[in-house]
C-alpha cells in the first residue's frame, strides 16, 4: 500500500462557527442546484457572518453579498475549512 | 428616448418592431431601465400562482423604434422566478431579437453566469453593468472595455437610478436588435455567429447531439417531442438549435459559466480600499440577534401604529365629510328616483354604506399600508425581516416574511391580503391570507373590546384577545399540516438597505391601490345591497327565527346575536350597532348590550365575531389575490372555526 496523504478536515457549514471560512468542497442534493443559482458551488469561498435566533438561518458571507440560508440548506454544505 | 407619446402605429408597424428582452437577477434595478427607457415607472403583478405577466413598452430610442420587454428577475434561465414556468420559457414568450443584461457592477462574478447564458442562446446580447454609483462605494469599478472584449459584445457602465449610461445601453440593444432582425427576416432559424466557446471539447459534443436533436423533423421524433417547447422555438425561428441545447444542457454547463464568471470578473474589476459603507453596517447589523431583533420589533410597532392611528384618522375625517355632505344628498335624491321604499332603502345601504365602506376602509388603511410595505420593499429591509422572523414563523408552515402582512393584519385585514404577495409559493400565500383573516382586525378588537370590557372586565377582554389568538396559532399549525406540500427551504440573497426611491413607493403603492378599489368596490356594493334588502324588508326577522334554535343551541345566544354576526359580514363595526338595533325593533324600545345579553354570552359573541367570517372587503380581496375557491375555503374554515371555539366557551361557561 502506497502512502496516502491525509484528507483535508471537512467542516459541515451548519456546525461552523460565526467567523469560520471555509472553501466549498461538497454540495449535496436536492440543494444543489438552488445553491449553484446563488454561485455556491464546489470551490466557492463561505465565511459564516451570523446565525438567527432560534435556531434560525446561518447567514454567510460569498463574495461581497450575504446570504441567508436555512438550516437544512447548510446541513448540505461542507467544505474545508480556511486559515 | 421617449415614451409611447408618439402618434399610435398600426398594428403592423407595432408587430414588425425589433424586441428587446430585459434580463437580469432580482433587485438589479431592471425596472428602473424600463421607466427610464418608456418615462413610465410600472409595477408589475407577478406573485406566485397567478400568471406572469410581461410587461411591454414601446420606446423610440436615437432614431428607432422599438419594443422594450421587461422579465421578472431570475438567478438562471431555468429558475421559476414568478409564477409555474421556467424563465426560459417567458424569453421565448418574448421572441426577442436582442438581449439586455442588467447586472450589478458590484457583484459581477455572481451576474456573469447568466449574461453567458443568455450569450449562449446566440442572440445579441448587451451587458448593463448597472448600479455603479452602489459598487463605487466598495471600492469598485469596472473596465468595460475588458468586459466587453470579454464578453464579446458591447458593455455599458450604468447607474439606473440616476439615468446614467441608461439611453446608451438601451440604443445599444435597440440598435442590435433591429441589425438582426434585418438579417433573419424570412429565415426559419436564425444561426448567430456566437462568440467563441467557453466549454470543453467533451460538453461542446454534447451541445452538437443535442441541437442536431432539436433540428429534426417532428415525425421522426415521436410524441413526446411533439411537446416539446424547445424544439418549438428553434423551428418557430426564435432560438438557434445550438442556443436551445443550451438550455437543454444548462446542468451541464453551469459550472463552466461560473468558472468563466469568475475568471472575467477578476480580469475587468478594479478595486481600492474604502471604508465599509454605511449601508453595508446597518443590513448586517439588521440580521444580528442585536439589535435585529429590537430594530424589528420597532419596525412591526410602526407598521401597526401607523396603519391603525394614520388610518384612523383618515377614516374619521373621510367619515364625516360623506356623512356631512354625500350622505344627505343620496338620502335627497335616492327616494326622488325610486319610488318604492324598501328598494330606495336597499339602494341606500349600497350606495351610501357600501361606498362610504370603501372610502373608510381604502383610502385610509390600504393606502397607508400599501406606502409602508413599498418603503420596506424599496429599502430592502424586507428581507432582513424575512431571515430574523424565518424560524418562528416556519412552525406555521410560513416564511419570515410573512411577519410582515400578519402584523400588519392586526390594523386591517384588507391591505394584509395583498401583502401577502410577498411570499412565494401559493401554498404559502393560502396559509398566510388564512391567518390574516384570523388576526382579529381594528375594527372587530373594537368589537371585542367594547362587548366585553364593560361587562365582563378588562382581564376578560385581554383573555378573549389571547383566545383568539391561540385559536389563531392552532389553525396556523392545522393548515400547516393539512395543506399538500412544505416549506421551501430558505436560499435568499439579502438585499443590500437602499434610501427607498419616493417615486417608486409612490407609484408601487398606488398600483396595488387601484387593484383593491377595481377589485372590492363592486363587491362592497352589491354585497351592500343584498343586506340592505335583507334588513329593509324585515326578512332578518324571518332568519332570525329559522336560525334562532341553532344559534341558541349551539352558542347559547339569542337569535337576533346570530343575524348581527351574519350581518357584521358587510363591516365587522355593525356587529354591535345592528345588535342593538335588532333589539330595539324586536324589544319595541331601545336597549343596551347588558340588558340583550348576560357577560358570559357577551364573550362568547365577541370571540365568534372576531374569528368568523372574513368582512366582504377582505373577501373581496381574497377572491381576487386566490381565486373564488380559496376564498370561499378561507371563509369557510373561519366560520366553522368561531362556531367551535363559542360552543366549547359556551359550555364551558355553562350558557349553553
Amino acid at each position: 500500500m502506497s502512502p496516502t496523504r491525509p484528507a483535508a478536515p471537512s467542516l459541515a457549514l451548519a456546525s461552523a462557527r460565526v467567523g469560520a471560512r471555509l472553501r466549498v468542497t461538497v454540495v449535496d442534493a436536492p440543494h444543489a442546484d438552488e445553491l449553484a443559482r446563488e454561485g455556491v458551488l464546489p470551490g466557492a469561498i463561505l465565511e459564516v457572518a451570523s446565525r438567527t435566533p432560534l435556531g434560525g438561518p446561518v447567514i454567510v458571507t460569498l463574495g461581497r453579498v450575504r446570504l441567508a440560508l436555512s438550516g437544512d440548506v447548510a446541513a448540505a454544505v461542507a467544505g474545508e475549512p480556511i486559515a | 428616448m421617449t415614451a409611447a407619446c408618439h402618434p399610435a402605429p398600426s398594428a403592423e408597424s407595432a408587430a414588425d418592431l425589433p424586441v428587446v428582452a430585459l434580463v437580469g437577477r432580482p433587485n438589479v434595478g431592471k425596472s428602473t431601465f424600463l421607466a427610464r427607457a418608456s418615462r413610465k415607472f410600472v409595477e408589475t403583478a407577478n406573485a406566485p400562482g397567478t400568471t406572469v405577466t410581461l410587461e411591454r413598452r414601446r420606446i423610440h430610442a436615437r432614431g428607432r423604434d422599438a419594443w422594450l420587454v421587461d422579465l421578472p428577475g431570475t438567478r438562471s434561465l431555468d429558475d421559476v422566478p414568478a409564477g409555474d414556468d421556467p424563465f426560459w420559457h417567458l424569453l421565448v414568450e418574448a421572441a426577442p431579437d436582442a438581449i439586455l443584461v442588467v447586472a450589478d457592477a458590484g457583484d459581477l462574478a455572481r451576474h456573469l453566469p447568466l449574461a453567458i447564458a443568455c450569450r449562449d442562446l446566440g442572440l445579441p446580447v448587451v451587458f448593463a453593468a448597472n448600479l455603479t454609483d452602489e459598487a463605487s462605494k466598495r471600492g469598485i469599478e469596472i473596465d468595460a472595455g475588458r468586459l466587453g472584449q470579454l464578453l464579446n459584445g458591447p458593455v455599458h457602465a450604468t447607474c439606473g437610478r440616476g439615468g446614467l449610461g441608461v439611453d446608451d445601453a438601451v440604443a445599444s440593444a435597440v440598435a442590435l436588435a433591429a441589425q438582426r432582425q434585418a438579417v433573419s427576416r424570412g429565415t426559419r432559424s436564425p444561426r448567430g455567429s456566437g462568440p467563441a466557446s467557453i466549454y470543453p471539447y467533451g460538453a461542446d459534443l454534447e451541445l452538437r447531439r443535442a441541437a442536431s436533436e432539436l433540428t429534426e423533423d417532428h415525425r421522426s421524433l415521436g410524441a413526446a417531442a411533439a411537446a416539446d417547447p424547445l424544439w418549438d422555438a428553434v423551428h418557430a425561428g426564435v432560438l438557434s438549435p445550438r442556443g436551445a441545447a443550451t438550455i437543454r444542457l444548462a446542468a451541464v454547463l453551469n459550472p463552466y459559466r461560473w468558472s468563466a464568471a469568475a475568471s472575467w470578473a477578476g480580469q475587468s474589476e478594479r478595486h481600492r480600499d474604502v471604508p465599509e459603507p454605511m449601508a453595508d453596517r446597518v443590513a448586517r447589523w439588521s440580521t444580528s440577534p442585536w439589535p435585529g431583533i429590537p430594530a424589528f420589533i420597532a419596525v412591526s410597532v410602526l407598521a401597526f401604529l401607523s396603519v391603525l392611528i394614520v388610518g384612523g384618522v383618515l377614516a374619521a375625517a373621510l367619515t364625516s365629510v360623506w356623512t356631512a355632505t354625500v350622505s344627505p344628498a343620496l338620502a335627497a335624491v335616492v327616494p326622488a328616483v325610486i319610488p318604492i321604499p324598501v328598494i330606495a332603502n336597499a339602494v341606500l345601504w349600497s350606495l351610501d354604506g357600501g361606498l362610504l365602506g370603501m372610502l373608510s376602509v381604502g383610502i385610509p388603511y390600504v393606502l397607508t399600508f400599501y406606502l409602508l410595505l413599498a418603503v420596506l420593499e424599496d429599502s430592502g429591509y424586507l428581507t432582513s425581516a424575512a431571515v430574523l422572523m424565518d424560524r418562528a414563523f416556519g412552525v406555521l408552515g410560513l416564511p419570515g416574511r410573512a411577519a410582515i402582512p400578519v402584523l400588519a393584519a392586526a390594523g386591517c385585514n384588507v391591505p394584509a391580503i395583498y401583502g401577502t404577495r410577498v411570499l412565494r409559493t401559493r401554498r404559502e400565500r393560502l396559509i398566510g391570507a388564512f391567518l390574516v383573516t384570523l388576526v382579529p382586525c381594528s375594527a372587530r378588537s373594537a368589537v371585542v373590546i367594547a362587548a366585553v370590557a364593560p361587562f365582563a372586565g378588562p382581564l376578560a377582554a385581554i383573555g378573549a384577545f389571547g383566545i383568539v389568538m391561540g385559536v389563531t396559532v392552532a389553525a396556523g399549525l392545522g393548515a400547516n399540516a393539512l395543506i399538500p406540500g412544505r416549506q421551501p427551504a430558505l436560499v435568499l440573497e439579502l438585499a443590500p438597505l437602499r434610501a427607498p426611491v419616493p417615486r417608486h413607493v409612490a407609484a408601487k403603492a398606488w398600483w396595488r391601490f387601484r387593484s383593491f378599489v377595481v377589485q372590492a368596490t363592486p363587491i362592497m356594493l352589491a354585497g351592500s345591497l343584498v343586506l340592505g334588502l335583507v334588513y329593509e324588508a324585515g326578512w332578518w326577522q324571518a332568519i332570525a327565527n329559522a336560525i334562532g334554535p341553532a344559534v341558541g343551541w349551539s352558542l347559547g345566544l339569542p337569535a337576533i346575536a346570530g343575524v348581527a354576526i351574519g350581518f357584521a359580514f358587510l363591516r365587522k363595526e355593525l356587529a354591535l350597532q345592528l345588535l342593538i338595533a335588532f333589539a330595539a325593533i324586536e324589544l319595541g324600545h331601545a336597549a343596551a348590550l347588558g340588558e340583550l345579553m348576560t357577560p358570559a354570552q357577551l364573550f362568547v359573541y365577541a370571540i365568534v365575531t372576531s374569528l368568523s367570517i372574513p368582512c366582504i372587503a377582505t373577501l373581496a380581496a381574497l377572491r381576487g389575490e386566490l381565486g373564488g375557491r380559496a376564498a370561499a375555503g378561507i371563509a369557510g374554515s373561519t366560520l366553522a372555526l368561531a362556531l367551535g371555539t363559542g360552543a366549547v366557551l359556551a359550555r364551558l361557561l355553562g350558557i349553553a
